[in-house]
């Protein structure tokens, strides 16, 4: 089913070489398929509850921050590359490859 | 041997849900979500308490070595993530085929011999721990692996990723690179300074400037008469492809122009003074961006001083980062160095120490005449 309101922030951040990339998809604004793709990516990362889920002990790991805005539920979730869950790969693969240099605007 | 990598919830010792939330769920009418809150925030007092023994006793996480010195072990992870891999090199091995595990040998080695010839220590821990490097590096992408582009450190090891060819190639290529990481491992045995906000670009700063220092002293050692190669303060130069847009990850003598409008990476976001330092939360607030600050302060007191970098600033800086605090901001970096500089060295080589913190905008309290 698709929702009447998706939109998903993305800010890469960190690694060794600290570099910020970004990405802001607004669900109406995409192609059909690619819409499509989006929220079954969004579904199947099962992102339920904001959290931070940061490694104490890793150094020079990059940094991933996902906003999710689903209808009136916004969820925002910072994970490290150690941390990151194997469901929110294939998102973050998603939005990493939409991403482009820089802070989000 | 990587951090674990689970969900919010599952494997609490990397995860946080916030407490004001779980606290919001536990008296929530949902009983399944009620449930969980309660076990989520019996495990995060739990979590607390053994985040802080690992931060007050790294000791445990080392790996000793099989004698008193130096130890190098190198692995073949073979583009995946499950860290080490197959063993490719051990001590005294002679170089193989391969030169990313030729690299981190050699570099490894150079980064052990630096701070042993200059400051005795023995290894990471000053207790003779192996030092661990794995090199091909793979990261998931969710449908299988591609080499990592990047490296760092995980608490008990470094790893090197082969880079995408296009931006960077491999990570250990350069010197710097391979000392950077070995100096966070340094850290997490002394200073330990928290990875986030103004003590973790302390910690990111002290990174670069042994993994710089390493390099720089190396290659005087190594040139011949007359053979030496300029002063270079960039931080990963052999690192990335070569374009017009782009030179080096880092300059710490000229933060934020290591790249500039590069259709790939961007511009170099360094601040250079702490009226222009970053105030966002990405890069767990900035710890590679405002290190730039400190960086600058750094090069600027090893050029006003009259010795080679690795004497006496490295020297102030190298007690610095022992006895530094875990909380530790610029302030009290500049703080301490000046009166290490002070006690160890002089009024002169304070006066040039204070005078690179104030220019780049943090300045020191000039010491009290006894009255
Ligand atoms: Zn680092």
């Amino acid at each position: 089913m698709t929702a009447a309101i998706l939109r998903v922030s993305y800010t890469e951040s960190g690694g060794f070489a600290g570099l910020v990339r970004s990405c802001r998809l607004e669900a109406a604004a995409l192609a059909a398929e690619e819409r499509a793709l989006l929220e079954q990516l969004v579904a199947a990362a099962g992102l339920t509850a904001s959290c931070e889920c940061l490694s104490e002990q890793s150094r020079d790991s990059r940094t991933y921050e996902i906003v999710i805005e689903w209808e009136t539920i916004q969820i925002h979730t910072v994970f490290d590359e150690p941390s990151l869950p194997a469901e929110v790969r294939p998102l973050v693969g998603f939005l990493r490859e939409r991403a482009r240099p820089g802070m989000p605007t | 041997m990587r951090d674990s990598g689970p969900s919010c919830g599952r494997q609490p010792l990397s995860c946080i849900i916030p407490p004001f939330l779980l606290e919001r769920m536990a008296e929530s009418g949902d009983a399944v979500a009620r449930r969980r809150a309660v076990v989520d925030l019996a495990q995060a007092t739990a979590v607390y308490a053994v985040r802080d023994l690992v931060r007050s006793m790294p000791t445990f996480l080392a790996t000793p070595s099989p004698g008193c010195c130096r130890d190098r072990l190198v692995y073949d992870a073979r583009g995946r993530d499950d860290l080490p891999g197959r063993l490719a090199r051990r001590e005294g091995d002679r170089p193989g085929k391969d030169p990313a595990v030729n690299e981190a040998y050699d570099y490894s080695g150079a980064t052990y011999d630096f701070f042993h010839t200059l400051f005795g220590r023995n290894s990471l821990d000053d207790a003779g721990m192996s030092l661990i490097s794995s090199v091909h590096a793979g990261e998931a992408d969710g449908e299988g692996y591609q080499p990592m582009n990047n490296a760092f450190w995980n608490g008990s090891q470094m790893a090197y990723g082969d880079g995408d060819g296009v931006v960077f190639e491999r990570f250990t290529r350069s010197l710097d690179v391979v000392a950077h990481e070995l100096t966070h491992g340094v850290q997490s045995f002394t200073s330990n300074l928290v990875y986030r906000g103004e003590s973790g670009a302390l910690n990111e700063h002290f990174a670069d400037v042994f993994g710089v220092l390493v390099r720089q002293w190396h290659q005087a050692a190594a040139a011949t008469k007359g053979e030496r190669p300029p002063r270079s303060w960039l931080v990963g130069a052999e690192l990335v492809v070569p374009a017009q847009t782009r030179r080096a990850v880092r300059d710490m003598q000229h933060p934020g122009t290591a790249y500039v409008d590069d259709p790939l990476l961007g511009t170099d976001p360094q601040p250079a003074h702490m009226k222009d330092r970053y105030r966002g939360s990405a890069d767990r607030g900035g710890v590679h961006i405002n290190s730039g600050i400190a960086n600058r302060a750094f090069v600027l007191a090893a050029e006003a001083l009259d010795d080679e970098p690795w004497e006496t600033a490295g020297r102030i800086w190298y007690d610095a980062m022992l006895e530094i605090p875990s909380r530790a901001g610029f302030e009290d970096a500049a703080r301490i160095t000046v009166r290490i500089a002070r006690d160890e060295h002089g009024a002169a080589v304070a006066k040039a120490v204070r005078a690179a913190w104030k220019a780049v905008g943090v300045t020191v309290p000039a010491a009290r005449k006894p009255r």
